[in-house]
């Protein structure tokens, strides 16, 4: 009774907050209460926001199965053109009618609820329902990272104009349990309502499955420059490799950028700007050293002898196998000129190869520098000790496992990154640390230089990617939007943006000049472990766990294609140098060849329009060129060398024999 | 990598080992290495024992002569705070990033060389400080080299020098060397003050949670038992 006088007292406040005087009256005339009564409750209890809540309590825990077999009932019975649209909401409402009853203390029949009804929702959403069975009490839901996330983010669903109306029309129905439903669908459920028909069961899957629901179509509205930066002057390029140029030039727009710059400064210095571009003032960028120069004049040499490939010349594939490193061996890289690899132990070290015949040897101390000429031509390798030449180095630092690697362009340093929350930089002259990156307090998952040096990315488990540079302790941008860890990163081809790929199961993109997100990308079921950019930077590729992978257009930031053949998660993938093949690299002991070529024709970006996606290129099939299969050696990484050799590292395990 | 445990081998394991299995089936996880359940076990041991011990501490503090389920509660929340710690929530990072990416991406220096932070922030300067020996002691206690210089070593600390010391080519390096050519002064007369350690945390960042927590909780302990608060 003092409970319904106090709802009473705190519906009358409400009248009077928003100044409906005569109903306020009536309504204390009606329900018997004094002035005096509503002085006495004030400073105690008629918080009209907490009486209100209060009624969330009010439910019994059978109405929850009820309302939801009834919702269920109502998407199976309704049209089939709405049926799979409208199925879409099941899983929310599920999750939170769990959510809520655990709250209420009514775990038992929570727990019924979630195993009666688990079976119906799809399948890429079991992990995350196994794991909310295990929240039974009130405690735990404040401690859970999934429910939290649950509970402070809408799920975001697109639906059709059509489907929406049918969908309130029958929320709007006067039903004891349907008060419920609409409540739940209301607070946790975003509609992103398009004009148009309703989707097909596979147009919906292609996108589903992150924590998160869809991306919504203000997530991807703001412009994206994703054209390449004009490539700064490196000097004059040997003439005399001139004819072979045109006979490697394949189609404009796969051709390198490389040759595109050598190219102009030979014939003319006015390039075509590309209007995608971003200015080159837009980020602060190194200038070219005279090593870099050298270094680029040195790709383009090797570029100009680069093999075309495509579907009839297929790459030859260089695989290194790490033996008796099955349990130990967590990461590999391999040097943009292919010179040097490393790989990252779960012991904290790293080792560090060369795959060439030339020796890695160490500078020399200051003592002896002092004697070597500085206007000798030679005085790089002059710097150098021959005396202590090795094939193999071994860094030491870190104290927690390593896990992930990146050379700088320049291939004068190396990053690492650690469990122990750190980013090492490694000099690959002395061989030693130099710098230790202190900022992420939680395991570093990834780390990356940019293309043009100096910056560099690294994703954590504290649900951040950052961007840094080599000479700040800090980081200088902080990208925060992941609901989970940020478990890969990738620079774009012009520096200006980043992508992340999350255990959220989203890919987002973020502008380092701003800092902001720029697109958010859905379709994985799974997490998400490589990213890599097309040649012309209009396209992300992504791969993960799930072994699929998927293609999306950073244009507008459309999912185009999906292509799942990978028995297991995809560790790596990397474009050809002539961007006209895509490989992936598996655990299922695999590398498979697609032909993007093929499915950059088909794709028809031009006539994409903002408000729809694209149907998803699923058929896999026509792109798949070819599956390489490796010896029970799960691949780490794949790499293309500037002559289109491919180079894949992966370790023996001798169980799966 | 990961091996499936037979049931015939858990059939023989004890029975506290047969617990983390059915746990783990529990859980819906079927395939782990087997050390997996030894580090279970350990885990469980050692948290239930810290548990237990410091609730008996604040049963004994509260002069109960028998641990409660509030004693066991309040250890577990102290525990919890401090040995499973989860990342800051979305909100309050996207807070962080919003003060942090107002700034605008600072100019690149123009440098020739490998562009690096700070000295005090980079692992290559020496770790150690010349001081220049007051004139009269200087005489007395050791000898000076070329400079002007008195090396200053301190006791035991050569140990740990990392080796990045010697590649900072530019500045001139003094270098420190045995004791035959130029004599030190034996670390019994050199006040420890003398010598600072320019980068303090060179080597391995202590991440070691368990030993963390343990003196530190340790200390706690101590404060508790001094009776400064009452817990009720």
């Amino acid at each position: 009774m003092e409970k319904d006088k106090s709802t009473m007292i705190a519906m009358l406040q409400l009248l009077r907050k928003y100044n409906f005087k005569e109903t306020s009256e009536l309504f204390k005339k009606e329900a018997n209460i004094d002035e005096s009564e509503i002085a006495e409750l004030k400073p105690s209890s008629t918080e009209v926001e907490s009486v209100l809540s209060a009624y969330k309590d009010d439910w019994e825990p059978t109405r929850y199965d009820k309302a939801y077999t009834e919702l269920q009932k109502f998407v199976e019975s309704s049209l089939d053109i709405y049926k799979h649209e409208m199925g879409t909401i099941l899983y929310p409402v599920l999750v939170h009618m769990y959510l809520e009853m655990v709250y209420q203390n009514h775990s038992e029949e929570a727990q019924s609820l979630l195993e009666k009804h688990s079976r119906g929702i799809e399948d890429y959403y079991q992990t995350e329902l196994k794991q909310l069975s295990q929240i039974t009490k009130r405690e735990h839901l404040a401690e859970n990272e999934l429910a939290n996330t649950f509970k402070t983010q809408q799920f975001n669903r697109r639906i059709s104009r059509d489907t929406l109306s049918i969908l309130k029309r029958f929320l709007g129905e006067e039903k004891p349990n349907n008060h419920l439903l609409m409540k739940i669908v209301s607070a946790h459920v975003n509609f992103d309502i398009y004009e148009g028909v309703a989707r097909s069961k596979t147009q919906i899957e292609a996108t589903a499955g992150s924590l998160i629901g869809e991306a919504s179509r203000t997530d991807n509205k703001a412009k994206v420059y994703y054209g390449l930066l004009k490539e700064q002057d490196v000097g004059p390029v040997p003439i005399a490799t001139e004819d072979e140029d045109e006979e490697v030039g394949t189609d404009g727009d796969y051709r390198p950028k490389k040759k595109k710059t050598k190219k102009d400064n030979i014939f003319s210095k006015k390039t075509k700007s590309d209007p995608n571009a971003p200015s080159s003032t837009r980020m602060p960028l190194p200038n070219l050293r005279d090593i870099d120069k050298m270094e680029k004049r040195k790709a383009m040499k090797e570029a100009l002898k680069r093999v075309t490939l495509g579907p009839d010349s297929l790459p030859s594939i260089c695989f290194y196998t790490l033996l008796n490193s099955v349990n130990t061996a967590i990461c590999a890289e391999v040097s943009e000129d292919s010179s040097l690899l490393s790989v990252g132990f779960s012991d904290s070290t790293i080792k560090v190869w060369s795959l060439v015949p030339q020796k890695l040897k160490k500078m020399k101390d200051a003592e002896q520098l002092a004697d070597v000429l500085c206007e000798s031509d030679d005085v790089l390798v002059r710097m150098m000790d021959d005396k202590t030449a090795e094939t193999v180095r071994t860094l030491y630092g870190h104290s927690g496992p390593t896990y992930s690697l990146s050379f700088s362009p320049d291939k004068s340093i190396l990053l690492s990154s650690s469990e122990d929350g750190t980013v090492r930089l490694w000099s690959l002259h002395t061989w030693t640390c130099l710098v230790c990156y202190k900022g992420h307090i939680f395991p570093v998952w990834s780390v990356k230089f940019s293309p043009h040096g100096y910056y560099f990315a690294t994703g954590s488990h504290d649900k951040t990617a950052r961007l840094w540079a080599t000479d700040s302790h800090q980081p200088l941008r902080v990208f925060a939007g992941h609901h989970a860890d940020v478990d890969v990163v990738q620079f774009h081809p012009n520096s200006n943006y980043i992508a992340s790929g999350s255990s959220d199961n989203t890919v987002r993109l973020w502008d380092c000049t701003t800092g902001g997100q720029v697109r958010l990308m859905t379709g994985h079921k799974n997490s998400i472990y490589a990213l890599t950019f097309s040649m012309d930077g209009r396209v992300l590729a992504s791969a993960g766990c799930d072994g699929r992978v998927l293609l999306h257009d950073l244009a507008q930031g459309h999912l185009v294609a999906a292509l799942s053949s990978h028995t297991a998660g995809v560790y790596s993938l990397t474009f050809s140098r002539d961007g006209t093949l895509l490989v992936s690299g598996s655990l299922d002991c695999s590398i498979k060849v697609w032909d993007y070529t093929k499915l950059y024709d088909d794709l028809n970006v031009e006539d994409a329009n903002v408000s729809h996606n694209p149907d998803v290129k699923t058929c896999t099939d026509t792109y798949l060129l070819r599956s390489y299969g490796t010896k029970s050696t799960p691949v780490l990484t794949t790499h293309f060398s500037r002559r289109n050799l491919m180079l894949a590292i992966g370790k023996f395990d001798a169980n799966l024999s | 990598m990961a091996e499936k445990v037979k049931t015939g081998q858990s059939k023989s394991a004890p029975k506290d080992a047969q617990v983390i299995i059915s746990i783990m089936k529990d859980m819906g996880i079927s395939e782990y290495e087997p050390k997996v359940i030894n580090q279970l076990l350990e885990f469980t041991y050692r948290y239930v024992h810290t548990i237990l011990e410091d609730s008996k501490v604040y049963a004994n503090h509260a002069k109960k002569k028998t641990i409660d389920v509030d004693d066991v509660q309040l250890a577990a929340k102290m525990q919890m705070e401090k040995s499973f710690t989860n990342p800051p929530p979305r909100e309050v990072l996207m807070d962080v990033a919003k003060v942090k990416n107002v700034e605008p991406l600072p100019p690149v220096k123009p440098s020739y060389g490998l562009r690096l932070p700070p000295d005090r922030y980079c692992l290559n300067g020496t770790n150690y400080k010349l001081h220049s020996a007051p004139s009269k002691k200087g005489v007395k206690g050791g000898k000076l080299n070329s400079a002007g210089y008195k090396v200053v070593k301190r006791p035991g600390s050569t140990v740990n020098l990392p080796k990045t010391q010697t590649i900072s080519m530019a500045k001139p390096t003094p270098k420190v060397q045995p004791a035959s050519s130029v004599k030190t002064q034996k670390p019994t007369k050199v006040k420890p003050m003398e010598m600072d350690i320019l980068s303090p945390d060179l080597g391995q960042s202590s991440l070691s949670v368990g030993a963390d927590v343990e003196s530190s909780l340790k200390r706690k302990r101590e404060d508790d038992s001094d009776g400064n608060y009452d817990m009720s």
